[in-house]
């Protein structure tokens, strides 16, 4: 039963394909629910691919044994009694702007599953593949969903590249069953110090930069012609023709064009960014957000774990000297630009920020100096967006092991987002055969 | 008999007001502007003109004016200026506006004092001074002011803050004090070698993996050039042309091959890649 279903879906996407007709309107599903409350207005979603330590970030364990406490100290923030990882200085000053979730947790211990499960806000059913048409959707697709852009606005950006594992790229970053009109536009960030580290870009990547001489569309647009398109479900031709039309919209002068040129943006405001591909990545979000782009996604990490000595957050090895030289320092200075400059512009109540990861980091400091991956219990956050900041949700227990209060799941913080930006979390959405999803089963948390 | 006139009158009034804001409505939409209901209240409005009314000037502003119930308004990076702002008196009801980064000045801002229902007021990257403020101070409700890369100073807020003990007053960063460090650029780069296409030396047939590395290709030819790279299978993958006297940086792994063509795809020569950061300068 299950194989016939398979064989007429493939079958209707490749027949509406290859007839050239564009799909018809899969869903109708509206969020009809009113909102008593003034929703958010964009989201940006910032991804520590790897699997960031919650002990050296926004959990530090004083009071636990030197084994599992580690090597960094814990630091006061603007917010009393709320202590996050020393190496994170700058933002220890925005913690009235930040929400902090300590007491998340879920099943997964691979990457794959882990960041599946934090993109999507579902576990991952039998064997997900990256671009899979029967993949979930990301949180990014599936709150475009409900925005309709200008014309040369796409309704989500991600940057400035796609996660990678030991080579293979992975599932849960495009819009599944949503269809390729949905999936998020990746882009590549123009400036600033590249992640060392294996960046792949096999993926459909858009380098603007490249690409602001008008006449040079046609070109590009036979280029992107020749993009492999494997391991893609739907047809080459579908993905070709949104991702195509899209470029060329907004390469033809439209305000994201302008957004993605980082040389129009003061030099003293690129530098409270910092000069790296972190910072710089986030400086572009805000300009996109403010383009109208409804959804940016941004990762902060090199973007394939494979890169042993890169800088993503899988910190096997070396963990304390990688964590204070490298990884702190990006996030601590990209994310509190990007504060600062929300809240100085006006815009932090409107735009709701997402910090995700896969999972925490093992308790107990491994051989090599490193910490291993840890679901049980880490820490995710928020700001803007209506979210109250200076505030803790939830607990882990005094070693950090598992949540002692509180407990939650990603499809909670799902739930917590859609509501930030006045989506019910129980609307359904309807796939090409008509089957009823609904987008998240969590609960919403108390954080407004 | 009266009452028949009467009830005849007030049919015939209500599809006349209907159709005035409906036309209202249509023409603010016309100008790009952006008309959401306000949550929780019916007809009330959100009306947004800094995404794609850009081009929206003073006059245009009277149409929004005529809405009334209007409670959120977004004037950000529009043509208004200070002598539009008398069309906003009439929206009593307004809790938020965006004046942020307009042609706006003092002079117009004396048409918000009455706004009593004010919440957020937006004037970042504008001209205001703290004559501007000084207008501010009967705005009871007003709990979020920007003023960003605005003329105000210190003692102004000051002054303010004494009338509106609630008010948040975000000023933003001074950006004389944000130092631009420049890192030291790296002298320490090799050349990589070039082997000309057909020359003694061939470079392998397929990159292999290795660390990361980042090479800077400089074309010194007299000629466009497209830089290919040779993939783990040995087939060739366009990355980017480097026109003639231009350089591009690219990030590779060692022992990954580089083939460069010239603008018609004839191979011109091969680049082998090592573990540091590199030079690969094409030859005349």
């Amino acid at each position: 039963m299950l194989s016939l279903h398979h064989n007429r879906r493939d079958f209707l996407h490749s027949a509406v394909g290859l007839a050239g007709l564009s799909l018809p309107t899969f869903f109708q599903a509206k969020a009809t629910t009113p909102t008593l409350k003034r929703k958010a207005k964009s989201c940006i979603i910032i991804y520590t691919w790897g699997g960031m330590s919650h002990y050296e970030s926004f959990d530090p364990k004083p009071d636990a044994p030197a084994e599992i406490r580690g090597e960094f100290k814990h630091i006061k923030t603007s917010t009393p009694g709320i202590h996050f990882c020393e190496h994170l200085p700058l933002l220890a000053k925005h913690s009235e702007k930040l929400a902090v979730v300590r007491s998340v947790h879920h099943k997964h211990g691979g990457h794959g599953s882990g960041m599946y499960v934090n993109m999507t806000g579902h576990n991952p059913v039998g064997g997900v593949k990256a671009k899979g048409r029967k993949n979930w959707p990301s949180l990014a697709s599936m709150i475009s969903y409900f925005h309709n852009p200008a014309k040369g606005t796409p309704r989500a950006i991600r940057m400035p590249y796609s996660m990678f594992d030991n080579g293979g790229q992975q599932a849960g970053e495009g819009a599944g069953w949503m269809g390729s009109k949905y999936d998020p536009i990746l882009v590549r960030t123009p400036a600033g110090e590249p992640w060392r580290g294996v960046n792949r870009y096999t993926d459909h990547e858009l380098n603007l930069k490249l690409n602001l001489e008008k006449n040079r569309i046609t070109q590009r647009r036979n280029l992107l012609g020749q993009l492999d398109n494997a391991g893609t479900e739907e047809t080459a031709y579908n993905q070709l023709d949104h991702y195509s039309r899209m470029a060329a919209d907004m390469l033809l002068g439209s305000p994201v064009r302008e957004a993605y040129d980082l040389e129009k943006e003061h030099p003293k405001i690129r530098a409270m960014y910092g000069n790296h591909m972190g910072g710089q990545s986030l400086l572009l979000a805000r300009r996109l957000v403010e383009a109208g782009v409804p959804v940016v996604q941004t990762l902060l990490s090199a973007s394939d774990l494979a890169g042993g000595s890169g800088d993503n957050w899988d910190t096997h090895r070396n963990h304390f000297p990688k964590m204070k030289d490298r990884l702190l320092p990006v996030f601590d200075k990209a994310v509190s630009g990007l504060l600062t400059d929300l809240d100085m512009r006006g815009m932090l109540e409107e735009t709701l920020l997402v910090f995700l990861t896969d999972f925490g980091r093992t308790p107990k400091v491994n051989g090599n100096g490193g910490r291993d991956h840890y679901p049980n219990v880490y820490s995710l956050a928020f700001a803007g967006g209506g979210i109250q900041g200076g505030q803790v949700y939830g607990a882990s227990n005094r070693k950090g092991t598992e949540p002692a209060a509180g407990a939650c799941s990603p499809a909670d913080i799902h739930a917590t987002a859609f509501k930030a930006m006045g989506i019910d979390p129980s609307t359904e959405l309807h796939d090409s055969l008509d089957r009823p999803f609904q987008l998240c089963d969590g609960n919403p948390l108390p954080l407004f | 008999m009266k009452k028949i006139l009467f009830s005849v009158l007030l049919i015939a009034l209500v599809p006349t007001v209907l159709s005035a804001e409906k036309s209202l409505i249509e023409s603010i939409e016309k100008s790009g502007g952006l008309i959401l209901p306000w949550p929780g209240k019916a007809n009330s409005w959100e009306v947004e003109f800094h995404l794609r009314g850009r081009e929206l000037t003073d006059d245009g502003l009277a149409n929004v004016a005529s809405l009334k119930s209007v409670i959120a308004l977004n004037l950000r990076d529009t043509q208004i200026t200070s002598a539009g702002l008398i069309h906003l008196k009439a929206l009593s009801k307004l809790k938020r506006l965006h004046l942020e980064r307009t042609k706006i000045d003092d002079s117009g801002i004396n048409h918000l004092a009455g706004l009593q229902n004010l919440e957020y007021l937006n004037l970042y990257g504008t001209k205001i001074t703290d004559k501007a403020l000084e207008q501010l101070k009967d705005l009871k409700n007003l709990k979020q002011l920007y003023v960003w890369q605005t003329e105000v100073t210190d003692a102004g807020v000051e002054e303010l803050e004494k009338s509106l003990p609630n008010l948040k007053v975000v000023r933003g960063i001074d950006l004389s004090k944000i130092v631009i460090v420049k890192k030291p650029v790296t002298t320490t780069q090799e050349n990589l070698k070039w082997m000309p296409e057909g020359g003694p030396e061939k470079p392998p047939s397929k990159s292999k993996t290795g660390s990361f590395t980042i090479i800077t290709f400089q074309n010194k030819s007299n000629k466009n050039t497209k830089l290919y790279w040779i993939d783990y299978g040995g087939s060739k993958k366009l990355y980017g042309e480097i026109a003639k006297g231009q350089e591009r940086k690219q990030n590779t792994y060692s022992d990954a091959v580089w083939l460069i063509t010239d603008d018609k795809e004839k191979p011109l020569g091969y680049f082998v890649a090592g573990t540091k950061e590199a030079l690969a300068i094409i030859p005349k």
